[in-house]
């Protein structure tokens, strides 16, 4: 575990790519670039504080494949996509799917380097957190008996709605107690959910 | 038939009567000449008797004047005569035995003063006004010669006289015609009755001859009049002056006009009087007529007015035949208004296809085009994102002294390259919309397919099919329309990008060329969709047929249009991966040099 930070740039388009990275390399940025979703899986590391700036259309596997690829691996790199021309249905199901991120081309640079500057605060910061079971354990007692109910669940990987069920509660009052959970935890998403909870237990991850 | 009735009944008596008036003839005049010829013979025969009898006669006045020398006391009152006349007598009795008795030839000797006695021999006339008692009146008078006539008994009868003035006596010798002539008759009856058994016989044979001749001649007629008077077309036949001597019905369909009106008329009277070109309708009739008159039958279209004013379109040819009584013209008009509308109906319904086709193409181009806005904005986006990106990081640079000029310069050069990118990928998207007509140049078709194949790119991206090309490295010259050939792999490429899109297969779509026999050239694009029904492949290039929700079944129809148009064909084959190749083959144009 270092505190470098790296950005990776997938894009087949070889421009797009190469100014990207220049840009992020003038502000200081270390930067790893592929024009292949492929060639990033083979040379992704998770020891740095990394962000993914990901192009959604690519010949074979395009952005959004990479995505549920990285997730059925548990790979937890945060995502900024990147798309050309009207594709918000496919921008909405990448954030649905956990995406941090989504910037339409031709984007304004500085915020760009705006957003990869904060995921990767929020990655540093998560990373911190993590080393505090204290704090975490704190947090975890913060939640209401229903709440935890939820997050067990959760952390199990059920939907809302089975949750609802199991639970004989209404889906919006499930949608309640999961927003609670990952507010009071800090957590974006499930799979830092279940990262924070294991760290808690098992003292810290790594 | 009506126009002009054959009277077959009154055409066979002509027949008949003709065929008897000839055989009487002929008999007639058989009968003349063997009438005549037995005439003469007869003639002959009877101045044979009479020369005959002339010589008897003299024969028996010799004879008589020497009795009458030798016994001068000879008394014709039954005295006896001296020995020496006996013997005459007797002698000459004996001849008359022999050769006149059987012929009845008398032989009178008279004397004068006792008026008229018989001599011992022959018949003695009963009275002088019997034709013999005349006639020796008459030779004893002195006037003798040859006589013809009736005697008592009704009989013909030759007769000769001589007198004999001396003795007051005549010698009168007669012959019956009946004797002598029955075998002429007979000759003459049988000779009739042969050439009238003969002449009847040809008659009868002539006849018959001709009569089934005239049945013939008759069907023959009836035929053709029918096919005459049933033609649709304009039938005239005209004489050696130009006039109408029979027309059909179809003639008077054509003109408006009666038979009996057109009868008679020449062309001078044809309406209108001036062809559209300014020409007299005469005058072209006239030069019809001349090239029949030379022997060529020519064709001519003139503009032909029926009776009230109607035009028509009429095709005229002339025929010369020669009859028993001169030339006649057989002038054929076939009216061919309907048929020259009909094809220029076609020509102006082609002529309107053909713009249709073109419209159909521009708008199928349009539509593509914007089906494939996303697509173009964002290829145009890519460079533009790439100049946004390079210029912010370029101002990053200024910004900081210790970036070196090299640096920023390369920076500066990228924007200006990617600037160009997005001009091109304009220019490719105004020369794809250019409605231009057919531009045929010589063009390589391996350039043309990359072309297209950088325009579909960002399609397959989307569509995340992958594109298989395999293009030789030399060129294959082809004569085509740069543009709609490019309409033409575009939309084949992209039917097969999103064929295999949403089979799902995840394999690519192959394009591939192959050369082929009679330097052809094979443009083959295999996806690896789900293929075409069994139902619908006989449709496929129909237009208006499609199997895509969003299609307007306009693409394979204006494809396979344009490739025909180039002499090529467009095709379907199912793929060996089971969806479909569509390829299509275009003839390579000689460039002076083998391709391969």
């Amino acid at each position: 575990m270092t505190d470098e930070r790296l950005v990776y740039i997938v894009d087949d388009d070889e421009a797009v790519r190469d100014s990207t990275g220049m840009l992020m390399q003038s502000v200081g940025l270390a930067v790893e670039t592929y024009p292949r979703a492929d060639a990033f899986l083979s040379a992704y590391r998770d020891d740095v504080i990394a962000c993914l700036v990901l192009d959604v259309r690519m010949p074979g596997m395009s952005g959004t494949e990479l995505q549920s690829v990285l997730k059925e691996r548990g790979i937890d790199v945060p995502i900024i996509f990147i798309t050309g021309h009207g594709d918000v249905p496919m921008a909405v199901n990448a954030l649905q799917a956990g995406a941090v991120d989504f910037l339409q081309k031709p984007f304004r640079q500085q915020e760009l380097l705006d957003r990869v500057n904060a995921v990767l605060d929020e990655e540093a910061a998560l990373r911190a957190s993590l080393a505090d079971r204290a704090s975490i354990q704190h947090e975890l007692e913060s939640l209401t008996p229903r709440e935890q109910d939820v997050m067990r669940y959760l952390m199990d990987g059920e939907a809302n709605k089975v949750i609802a069920i199991e639970l004989g509660i209404s889906e919006r009052t499930v949608e309640i107690h999961r927003a609670r959970v990952f507010e009071k935890l800090g957590v974006r998403n499930v799979a830092r959910l279940v990262r924070k909870v294991m760290a808690a237990r098992q003292g810290a991850p790594e | 038939m009506a126009a002009n009735p054959v009277n077959t009944a009154a055409l066979r008596r002509a027949q008949s009567r003709r065929v008897w008036l000839t055989g009487t003839l002929v008999v007639m005049v058989a009968l003349t000449v063997l009438a005549s010829a037995l005439a003469l013979l007869f003639q002959a025969a009877v101045q044979r008797e009479v020369a005959n009898l002339d010589a008897y006669v003299a024969a028996q006045t010799t004879l008589i004047r020497a009795v009458a020398r030798i016994d001068q006391g000879y008394a014709v009152t039954g005295e006896p005569l001296s020995l020496p006349a006996r013997r005459l007598l007797e002698a000459r009795r004996s001849f008359a035995a022999a050769s006149d008795e059987a012929q009845q030839i008398e032989l009178l000797v008279v004397r004068e003063r006792d008026g008229l006695r018989t001599i011992e021999v022959g018949t003695v006339p009963d009275d002088a006004n019997s034709l013999r008692g005349r006639l020796l009146a008459d030779a004893l008078a002195g006037d003798g010669g040859q006589f013809q006539g009736r005697d008592a008994d009704g009989q013909w009868v030759l007769v000769s006289t001589n007198t004999i003035p001396e003795l007051g006596a005549a010698v009168l010798a007669a012959r019956r015609v009946a004797d002598f002539a029955t075998p002429y008759l007979r000759a003459a009856a049988i000779a009739g009755l042969v050439t009238f058994l003969l002449a009847s016989a040809a008659a009868i044979y002539v006849g018959a001859t001709s009569r089934s001749m005239l049945r013939q001649l008759l069907s023959s007629e009836a035929m053709l009049r029918s096919l005459y008077d049933g033609s649709p077309d304009a039938i005239f036949v005209l004489d050696d002056e130009l006039r109408v001597v029979d027309c059909n019905a179809g003639a008077c369909a054509l003109s408006g006009l009666p038979r009996d009106y057109l009868l008679g008329r020449t062309p001078d009277q044809a309406k209108p009087v001036y062809q559209p070109n300014g020409e007299r309708t005469d005058k072209r009739l006239r030069d019809a007529l001349a090239s029949a008159r030379s022997g060529r039958r020519m064709f001519t279209e003139l503009t032909a007015e029926q009776i009230g004013g109607k035009r028509l379109n009429v095709e005229l040819s002339v025929t010369q035949i020669k009859v028993d009584r001169g030339d006649r013209f057989v002038v054929n008009m076939r009216d061919i208004t309907s048929r020259k509308r009909t094809v220029e109906e076609l020509r102006v319904a082609e002529q309107s296809l053909a713009h249709q086709r073109e419209e159909l193409a521009h708008a199928a181009r349009v539509s593509a085009i914007g089906e494939m806005a996303a697509g173009i904005a964002h290829e145009i986006n890519q460079p533009l994102t790439a100049v946004a990106t390079y210029s912010d990081t370029a101002q990053r640079m200024l910004d900081d002294d210790a970036t070196p000029r090299g640096t920023l310069r390369d920076t500066l050069g990228k924007i200006g390259i990617q600037a160009r990118r997005a001009a091109d990928v304009i220019e490719r998207m105004r020369k794809f919309t250019r409605r231009d007509s057919d531009e045929r140049v010589q063009a390589d078709l391996v350039e043309i397919l990359r072309e297209v194949i950088r325009l579909v790119e960002t399609d397959c991206q989307r569509a995340g099919v992958a594109l298989d090309v395999e293009l030789p490295d030399y060129p294959l010259t082809v004569r085509v329309d740069r543009v709609q050939m490019q309409q033409v792999l575009l939309n084949l490429i992209r039917n097969a990008v999103e064929a295999t899109q949403a089979a799902g297969s995840g394999e690519a779509v192959q394009v591939r060329t192959n050369l082929l026999r009679d330097r052809r050239i094979e443009v083959a694009v295999d996806d690896a969709g789900s293929g075409v029904a069994d139902d619908n492949v006989e449709k496929l290039f129909d237009p208006f047929f499609t199997t895509k929700s969003s299609g307007m079944g306009m693409g394979l129809s204006i494809s396979h249009a344009i490739v025909e148009a180039h002499q090529g064909q467009l095709a379907y084959r199912p793929s060996r991966r089971g969806g479909a190749v569509f390829y299509f083959w275009l003839r390579l144009e000689d460039t002076g040099r083998e391709a391969a």
